[in-house]
């Protein structure tokens, strides 16, 4: 893509927000530490700041005027196909994780301007492609794993199967595509052909609330890669699809699985992106969970789960969603002995999976090597089972657990409340 | 000295209109710029996100980074203190005011805000990280400060170095402006921004409800 159209999609992104993030930073390097990535390499490309001065210079260079007139004196550049190539890695190998902002004395939101690096990367065809891969297919066929219907409604048919089992019921079934019902409950594809056990627990939990939902043949993955790739468009058409799918079927709200970026992407962000609100509620289902213990809609039998547990906080769930107290509540009540991972909440360790990473093999190495703080942490907690609240932190913990060797199993947050689930008869 | 107080007298005036001209500029520049409206539900408080980002978000013991970084972050704390402090003498003079209290006041603050910008200015050319994240801006910014704070102490030391004071002091305004300094006003602004959005989201325990 030209030039000039880089530039005007940079300008056309330029917010009182955006600028003040640009023109504030103070290159103090307190944030460095507060990178994961930093934090293991001390490489530092890897200094939130680093990455951010990336698109930074360039802001500098067209949107201040010092950058204009002095472009030596605050280090901006013009954008140049060579400056855009010196951007893929640094960029790329951001999670997005937003500790660096939890962490600056300013607040600069680096992940925000980071993202922008991306849109502009996207657009002039330098995005990796591997992440560009997964997005197309998410476009083309609903899924980044390039999940069919078919195969999904095959995957509903066994879900359907081992529940029967579970409950001693042959009546029962999923119901797709049931419009008018109060909930919409859409997957993950990661969780649908990796962690099938997830999705069999949500079953397990909306048949002991008792809710009324569907799942729909069409959205049958919330993902939502326009995330990850930095297309805005693309990021707009999923959210847009998913949207007119959860209409279609006049649900009153949507329930996302264990994803953490999807759950940013629908409770948060899209309805800034699309300039609307949404004409249903958005929840999680590990806050529905808690929702449900607190009004005694299902009960949890601690005794179930008697090992030690501890919790990852998914940093698209937590520090860049809430949810920090809902996953606590559930696994406080489905748990003997839970301890927490320290830090916890806000100031959680990225485990290193997130920004569309597992998505980039290319990175495979710097994707584990980042994961040995989260090793560390849950070395240091004792645990033996090792929870969170998102498919892809779950991925991303099996692999970093297998790579520093340490015998701990990782369960999502809903596994572990549909194993102490008391049945009420 | 006479010919720099011949100089510092006739183009102060200038100088105090550039950056008057300038800070005005930038600020209208900015603030015409969109604010786009987060539209989300939310579940926390913005503005006690904000509130909270402004003052005890500030804290120093509230963040890791500020926890492992305590020497750059007293540095930085004595840096601006001594700043600020040195701003406020040279209004007060300015204004005809004068005193060996407040004299004394300088000849403590200056030096240690000289002294913290100093250290840190070394930091910045030695240490490996932090050459890496620096422009020549970052260079200027801070010995424009460290020349206030030199001039303050100076001045606070012997009045007849008021003139050499005035043409640092003249110098910080003029580039104001232009680079990082100018983050004086907008590091209110990020705060702001920062308190908001995780204070809507309900990222900041103190603008959230908590549940459990
Ligand atoms: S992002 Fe914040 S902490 Fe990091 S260098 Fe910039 S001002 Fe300092
Ligand atoms: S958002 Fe996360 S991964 Fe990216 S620079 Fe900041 S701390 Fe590092």
């Amino acid at each position: 893509m030209e030039t000039e159209k880089l530039l005007g999609m940079l300008k056309a992104r330029v917010s009182l927000p955006m600028a003040t993030f640009m023109e504030t930073c103070t290159h103090c390097g307190v944030c460095a530490d507060s990178c994961h990535l930093y934090h293991i390499a001390k490489d530092p490309m890897h200094i939130p700041s680093y990455k951010a001065d990336t698109l930074r210079r360039v802001y500098k260079r067209h949107h201040t005027w010092a950058g204009k007139w002095l472009p030596w004196l605050v280090g901006a550049r013009d954008l140049t196909d060579q400056e855009m190539d010196g951007w893929v890695d640094t960029v790329y190998q951001c999670t997005m994780c937003r500790r660096c902002s939890i962490n600056c004395p300013i607040g600069i939101d680096n992940s925000l301007i980071i993202r922008t690096a991306r849109t502009l990367l996207n657009a002039a065809g330098k995005g990796p492609a591997t992440l560009e891969e997964h997005t197309r297919n998410a476009l083309e066929s609903g899924s980044p794993l390039k999940v069919t219907k078919e195969t999904f409604l095959e995957r509903l048919e066994w879900f359907e199967g081992e529940m029967q089992d579970l409950l001693g019921d042959d009546d029962y079934t999923i119901p797709v595509d049931q419009a008018g019902v109060e909930y919409l409950y859409v997957p993950a594809s990661l969780e649908m052909m990796k962690f099938p056990q997830t999705v069999m627990s949500t079953l397990q939990l909306f048949h002991a609330a008792g809710i009324n939902f569907t799942v729909s043949s069409v959205r049958y993955d919330i993902t939502n890669y326009g995330v990850f790739n930095g297309n805005d468009e693309t990021t707009r058409t999923i959210a847009q699809r998913d949207i007119a799918e959860a209409q279609r079927l006049g649900v009153k709200t949507v329930i996302i699985s264990e994803c953490g970026h999807a759950y940013r992407a629908m409770r948060w962000e899209a309805p800034n992106w699309l300039h609307h609100d949404l004409p249903f509620g958005v929840v999680d289902v590990v806050e529905l969970g808690a929702q449900w213990v607190k009004e005694g809609r299902i009960h949890l039998d601690p005794a179930k789960n008697p090992e030690r547990v501890t919790y990852h906080d998914p940093c698209n769930m937590g520090r860049n969603g809430g949810v920090f107290e809902e996953p606590r509540q559930v696994l406080h009540g489905s748990t003997e002995d839970f301890v927490e991972l320290s830090p916890n909440r806000e100031n959680n360790w990225c485990c290193g999976g997130g920004g569309g990473m597992l998505s980039m093999p290319e990175y495979n190495d710097v994707r584990l090597a980042s994961g040995k703080m989260k090793a560390a942490q849950v070395k240091a907690s004792g645990a033996q089972v090792l929870a969170t609240a998102c498919a892809n932190c779950q991925f991303q913990l099996n692999d970093v657990m297998a790579h520093y060797g340490l015998n701990v199993r990782v369960e999502s947050v809903t596994d572990l409340m549909a194993k102490a689930l008391v049945r009420v008869v | 000295m006479e010919s720099l107080t011949h100089f510092a007298d006739s183009w102060f005036p200038a100088a105090a209109a550039v950056f008057v001209v300038g800070f005005g500029w930038r600020m209208v520049r900015l603030l015409r710029l969109p604010r786009p409206k987060d539209i989300a539900p939310p579940k926390g408080d913005a503005a006690k996100g904000a509130v909270y980002a402004l003052t005890f978000a500030m804290l120093p013991w509230k963040k890791e980074s500020t926890r492992i970084h305590w020497v750059t972050y007293t540095a930085g704390m004595a840096m601006h203190l001594g700043l600020f402090l040195a701003i406020l003498y040279a209004l007060v003079r300015l204004a005809g005011w004068s005193g060996p209290g407040l004299d004394m006041v300088m000849q403590g603050a200056a030096p240690m805000g000289w002294a913290a910008a100093f250290g840190l200015f070394v930091k910045r050319i030695f240490k490996r990280s932090m050459r890496a994240i620096s422009t020549p801006d970052d260079f200027v910014s801070s010995l424009l400060v460290q020349g206030v704070l030199l001039g303050a102490w100076l001045t606070a030391l012997d009045g007849g170095w008021w003139p050499l004071w005035k043409v640092a002091a003249m110098a910080l305004m003029v580039y104001i402006p232009l680079g990082k300094l100018f983050h004086m006003v907008l590091f209110f602004f990020s705060r702001v921004f920062f308190g908001r959005q995780f204070g809507s989201r309900g990222v900041l325990r103190h603008a959230a409800p908590v549940s459990y």
